[in-house]
């Protein structure tokens, strides 16, 4: 290794070049040839429009008619303060998202330890299978579901009714069994986090666990205590993107109930509501504002959450 | 000795072995368990896609018809009495000479059908009597006058005059006669009522009465209750039998508690009728009657589907948008991933950390803007450029996986190249990509999948233009329009997942090897 990287440090240093000053310039500048798509990228679909979004919550824009738009000060702001559907929409959210965030880890953490297990055959079998429901298009999965959670025809309130004599709820028309039918169908997409979990297990070394071994440690210490610290950064990396894709919500919910929101406006989620006013309702500049407040309370979340890390994520080295 | 022996059969290296093997079955029997649980919506997926409507309904798992048998014999009974038929009526001289009123049903070679309409219920008699002797019943036919006039000529309102024929001035005259006083009769004209009172003189005798033929309209039900039509189709059961056997025959009547359930044999037609009872035999529980059933999947559905939401169409614009998309992405992510590990950049790790932040960035927040760009400035909605032209432009999720694949590749073979005088580009086509492509591949899958099943975007901009709409919106609308077509939408649902699920088990090896190798992934 070290003899390989003295011959490639003596190989720079043969360079045919007109100094080193020049080639570090050189290269400094292919550097920005190659990063430009994503600063363009970036000031176009992200720097940009994050100003002007920011910019029409001070407008009253219509998307119809955007050469009426005119200045209105805090008026969307005060609207906000006094829509009785933006508190609602952001409690159906947070409330799903507490019930949600942890199955989100917990399910394809255990799915990862069983296919992570030694003792299993066929693992990469079963975790191909595993992970094909996670390419199912979306709109696929909520048709599925939409026959498979039927009150009367679908498998489930089947199997409740003919193997365990429970007559089976109206999944996805009852307010108390509308976010149980939603986990399920969202346990379904975990196919990825499963899969980047494994791969994090599979890079902790085997003489950790053998070193456990020799001390009498069992199996369920050896998790709790080399593998779960060890894999917490994945943890870490998939809780975020749950978060994010949580605060994101919205396929689903929006074609299950048709974008009403129903039942009881009890999946009336913050995007769907936002879906409503920006879209639908044609008010751009109050849809801004609340794109900005969830904006504004995601990020307090992801800090939030990134100010818990030091506690519990595991970092092997130092920093990274 | 005694010692070697031990080692053999006691050691702990086999009894491991053992206890590892008997680990490994119970761990594939859960974790198949645990699999089959996972992917049972897929099953109910299938099954449902090819069924039919009524078959969803009905409480089998698989699509399954009853298993029909035509019946091929005689019409069985030669006559039977149909509810709503007519049947003309005849006087029936009795033995006591009375004459009976009954409805003729049918005449047979050697007897006449008939029914007595006033007792229905004893059903019908087979008369072996002289078919000379019967004659139809007829009524009078009459006409009601319903004008004013004529009260002081005796025409009452609404009273019944028989009809007659006759010759008036040499004319033949459908007349209704309302008086005759001696020789001289009064009729009014059916057709002209109002055109005045007709007298005519003569003997009625030999004007001719108008008569109409009586019917029977049978009300209740049909007699007999059996009845076998040639070409008629009948579901097979199999039906216990008090030998104990069980006999397949084919249903034609089906009974209610009380009343017998009538089979006929398919293999022993002469057998005729056979009643059969759900009431226990002797010695066994109560007998049921199964229907004997086949597979019977509806693969049309299928092509009803694909023609209905004009699959081909949007088939081809989803591979559009996403292999455009795809190949978007793949260039710009792996141009930055290259900027981002191989080249000496000012706040390289500021720049990182900008771009892993615009993962956290709600859509909604640019959306407002980029939506108004795109549909006022550019005049871009309707078509597919706002769905790929951001996708040249790299995203954070694939430009971490290939930065993280990268930072992987030995440098030194990228320095090798250098010496040998191979610019920036140059060393990143015949370098870093072939030794990159399980990342590649991830990548580009998991822009397929995504653009595959990527609703919200498509849904705000295509939906002014049914026509560019991909898969996904397609369906969504079919389904708005197609609400009581579970099969249906089912089947469409199932086509729509089919080429991301055969592309993902075809790139799966290099796939997976390009995500586990990173660890990270979208």
């Amino acid at each position: 290794m070290s003899v390989v990287g003295q011959m490639g440090k003596l190989a720079s240093g043969r360079l045919p070049s007109g100094g080193e000053m020049s080639l570090q310039r050189t290269r400094t500048l292919w550097g920005w040839v190659f990063l430009s798509p994503w600063i363009i990228g970036f000031l176009a679909f992200y720097f940009v429009p994050m100003v002007a979004s920011f910019a029409f919550t001070f407008t009253d824009l219509r998307l119809t008619r955007p050469g009426e738009a005119s200045f209105v000060g805090l008026d969307n702001y005060r609207t906000l303060f006094n829509d009785p559907y933006v508190g609602k929409s952001l409690r159906v959210t947070l409330s799903y998202m507490v019930i949600a965030l942890p199955i989100s880890i917990i399910i394809p953490l255990g799915l990862a330890t069983l296919l992570n297990s030694k003792s299993l055959w066929g693992r990469r079998l079963f975790r191909t299978l595993f992970y094909m429901p996670y390419v199912v298009p979306i709109i696929s999965v909520t048709y599925i579901f939409n026959g498979f959670l039927n009150t009367q025809s679908g498998w489930l309130n089947r199997f409740l009714g003919e193997v365990l004599g429970i007559s089976g709820p109206n999944w996805l028309y009852s307010s108390t069994w509308i976010y149980p039918a939603l986990l399920l169908i969202g346990i379904w997409g975990t196919g990825n986090a499963m899969l980047t979990m494994l791969a994090s297990m599979q890079t902790i070394p085997t003489e950790l666990y053998e070193a456990a071994r020799v001390d009498g440690a069992n199996g369920v210490t050896i998790f709790r205590k080399i593998t779960l610290p060890l894999i917490t950064p994945m943890i870490f990396y998939n809780l975020i993107l749950a978060l994010i894709a949580l605060f994101r919500y919205f396929d689903i919910p929006y074609i299950i109930s048709r974008g009403t929101g129903g039942p009881n406006d009890i999946t009336l989620f913050y995007n769907i509501y936002f879906y409503r006013v920006a879209i639908q309702y044609d008010r751009m500049g109050y849809g801004a504002t609340l794109a900005w407040l969830l904006f504004v309370i995601g990020l307090i979340a992801t800090i939030f959450l990134f100010a818990t890390a030091r506690h519990w994520v595991y970092y092997a080295g130092g920093d990274d | 000795m005694f010692k070697s022996k031990t080692k053999l059969w006691g050691s702990k290296k086999i009894v491991a072995r053992y206890r590892n093997l008997g680990l490994g079955a119970l761990l594939v029997l859960f974790t198949t368990m645990v699999l089959v649980v996972y992917l049972s919506p897929f099953g109910y997926m299938g099954v449902t896609a090819i069924k039919s409507k009524p078959q969803i309904t009905q409480k089998d798992i698989l699509p399954v018809s009853n298993v029909m048998y035509e019946y091929t014999g005689e019409e069985y009974p030669e006559w039977s009495v149909l509810t709503g038929s007519k049947y003309p009526m005849y006087h029936v001289p009795g033995e006591d000479g009375e004459m009976r009123e009954w409805a003729l049903i049918a005449t047979l070679e050697d007897r006449l059908i008939f029914l007595d309409p006033g007792n229905v219920r004893e059903g019908v008699i087979e008369w072996t009597g002289d078919p000379g002797t019967v004659e139809p019943v007829v009524e009078a036919e009459t006409f009601a006058y319903v004008g004013t006039g004529y009260k002081e000529e005796g025409v009452v309102r609404g009273t019944p005059y028989p009809l007659y024929d006759l010759e008036v001035d040499g004319q033949m005259r459908r007349l209704a006669l309302f008086k005759s006083e001696g020789e001289t009769h009064y009729f009014l004209n059916p057709e002209d009522p109002e055109g005045g009172i007709v007298e005519w003189q003569g003997d009625l005798a030999s004007a001719a009465p108008l008569e109409e033929a009586v019917f029977y309209t049978h009300r209740g039900k049909k007699i007999p209750e059996v009845v076998l039509q040639p070409g008629a189709q009948y579901p097979v059961y199999e039906v216990p039998t008090e030998d104990g056997g069980i006999q397949r025959w084919a249903m034609v009547q089906e009974g209610t508690g009380a009343t017998e359930t009538y089979f006929i044999d398919p293999d022993n037609l002469d057998a005729g009728i056979l009643a059969w009872s759900e009431q226990p035999f002797a010695d066994q529980q109560r007998p049921t009657a199964n229907p004997v059933k086949r597979f019977d999947a509806q693969w049309q559905n299928f092509e009803q589907a694909w023609d209905a939401i004009n699959f081909p169409r949007l088939l081809f614009n989803t591979a559009m948008i996403a292999i455009l998309g795809m190949i978007g992405t793949v260039v710009s992510c792996t141009l930055v991933a290259y900027a981002f590990t191989r080249f000496p950049l000012p706040f390289k790790n500021v720049l990182f950390m900008v771009l892993l932040s615009t993962i956290i960035l709600p859509k909604q927040v640019t959306l407002v803007p980029t939506y108004f760009v795109f549909s006022q400035v550019l005049g871009w909605t309707g078509t597919w450029l706002p769905l790929i032209v951001p996708h040249f432009f790299a995203n954070a999720y694939n430009v971490l996986l290939l930065r993280q694949y990268f930072s992987t590749l030995p440098i030194e073979l990228d320095e090798a190249a250098m010496i040998d005088g191979a610019g920036p580009f140059r060393i990143l086509i015949s370098v870093i990509i072939p030794q990159a492509w399980p990342a590649i591949v991830a990548v580009s899958l998991f822009h397929f999948v995504f653009a595959w099943n990527d609703y919200f975007e498509p849904l705000i901009y295509t939906l002014s233009n049914p026509e560019i709409a991909p898969l996904s919106v397609g369906i969504q609308i079919f389904n708005f329009v197609y609400d009581q077509q579970p099969h249906l939408i089912q089947a469409t649902a199932l086509m729509g997942l089919v080429i991301p699920v055969v592309l993902f088990f075809l790139a799966q090896r290099v796939f997976m090897r390009g995500v586990i190798m990173t660890g990270v992934d979208k």
